[in-house]
């Protein structure tokens, strides 16, 4: 009878077969897995918010920090400074307006927060536990998970959102909020470090120390 | 001489389609302040407008289409579907970025030396659309006592601020990110 040790060990070597062979985006248990060895990720981004009635996209760029289970920082450095801040539950936003940063009132922070969460459910790996949007794994590389909303309030805004996964496991190279009639957010991740040491304070302070 | 002055008080307000697009700070009352991105169609042959008001994640949190009749709301969230706020928000960018529909009254020069086009609105308020000397320009909305309902102007640098004053007043700081002329078509008035 085998050890419970090495029915562990052949569960691994299983999954690392599986992931080794179909990627890690295969399966939704294999996201998970992949998911599960993930604490933090620190990472820049761009983000370019398509308009119908624009011809250029509006650019803006920014850093954003996870641990897990649920801790986010985004941070906008360009063209307006803000921070969101996401820590055992709260929120909270400061924008940098009059040459200091100032609190936005929780009221305004209800559809954010619906966005933050979803967020820290795909770093949990969580795609398709989601009460809010169906999800399906589309094939291909690079894989792609497509969301549509469940729920016709949140239909009223975003038609579906695409989810583009990195061939590093556990990595989201970037997330496409489509509102529909040539409307679309596009976050494109860059310079990702999985499992780094972030600093004391990215969850809970407005600024961050400069890096040395 | 008065066709001179009238050209230069109308001089700050577009004679074509537009397009711009803003980073606005909103300073409201009870201490509240947001920083949005707004963007404007104005195209004043029509006496219409198109405006988006995004959050700086990118979320759409107000799109609508008005003239001087009607506000068309397209798409708004949580507090901005009121027609009151969308109402408010047509009346302060036409006030701002189309020329004034007051009937002029009255052309002369303050004690500043700045040009001044007095208007009378439809409801008896009075519009002054003052021309500094070095091309600075405001536009101030007045009860027929003088006491003011709302002002706006282009700061130096090119910011421009409208003011609410009053207890629910509010200041509206807008930087402009891009600006163009442009041909109005109908696509651009339609969700």
């Amino acid at each position: 009878m085998p050890s419970p040790f090495s029915r562990r060990a052949a569960a691994g070597i299983l999954l690392a077969l599986s992931v080794a062979l179909v990627g890690w985006a295969g399966s939704w248990e294999s996201i998970r897995g992949a998911a599960a060895v993930v604490k933090t990720v620190r990472a820049g981004f761009i983000q370019k918010r398509s308009v119908k009635i624009i011809p250029k996209p509006l650019i803006s760029k920014g850093i954003f920090l996870y641990q897990a289970p649920n801790s986010l920082r985004w941070q906008y450095d360009e063209p307006a400074r803000s921070v969101l801040l996401s820590d055992a539950g709260t929120v909270k936003r400061y924008t940098y307006s009059g040459g200091e940063f100032v609190a936005d009132s929780g009221a305004k922070l209800e559809p954010i927060r619906i966005v933050l969460d979803q967020i820290t459910s795909w770093l949990n790996g969580k795609f398709d536990q989601s009460e809010a949007f169906e999800s399906k794994l589309l094939g291909g590389k690079p894989a792609k998970i497509e969301l549509n909303p469940k729920q016709e309030a949140i239909g009223k805004f975003i038609e579906r959102i695409v989810i583009t996964l990195s061939e590093q496991p556990g990595v989201i190279d970037s997330v496409e909020i489509i509102e529909g009639k040539g409307n679309s957010i596009l976050l494109d991740f860059t310079d990702i470090e999985l499992n780094a040491k972030l600093a004391e304070g990215a969850f809970t302070d407005i600024e961050l120390p400069k890096a040395k | 001489m008065r066709s001179d002055s009238l050209k230069r008080c109308f001089a700050p307000f577009p004679d074509s389609a537009t397009r711009s697009v803003h980073m606005i700070d909103a300073i409201l009352p009870l201490s509240n302040r947001s920083t949005l991105t707004g963007i404007s169609i104005v195209d004043p042959a029509k006496s219409r407008m198109r405006i988006m008001l995004l959050s700086l994640e990118g979320l759409t949190l107000f799109d609508g289409v008005g003239n001087n009749e009607e506000v068309k709301i397209y798409r708004a969230m949580g507090q901005l579907e009121s027609a009151d706020f969308a109402g408010a928000l047509f009346s302060d960018v036409r006030f701002m970025l189309l020329p004034p529909a007051a009937a002029i009254i009255e052309i002369g020069r303050n004690e500043r030396g700045d040009l001044v086009c007095r208007g009378e609105e439809p409801g008896g308020e009075l519009v002054d659309i003052n021309i500094a000397a070095d091309g600075g320009w405001s536009i101030t909305e007045m009860t027929d006592s003088g006491d003011i309902l709302r002002s706006a102007g282009e700061r130096p640098g090119g910011e421009l601020v409208l003011n609410k004053p009053g207890s629910l007043g509010y200041t509206l700081n807008f930087k402009l990110i891009s600006g163009e002329k442009i041909e109005a078509n109908e696509e651009l008035f339609t969700p």
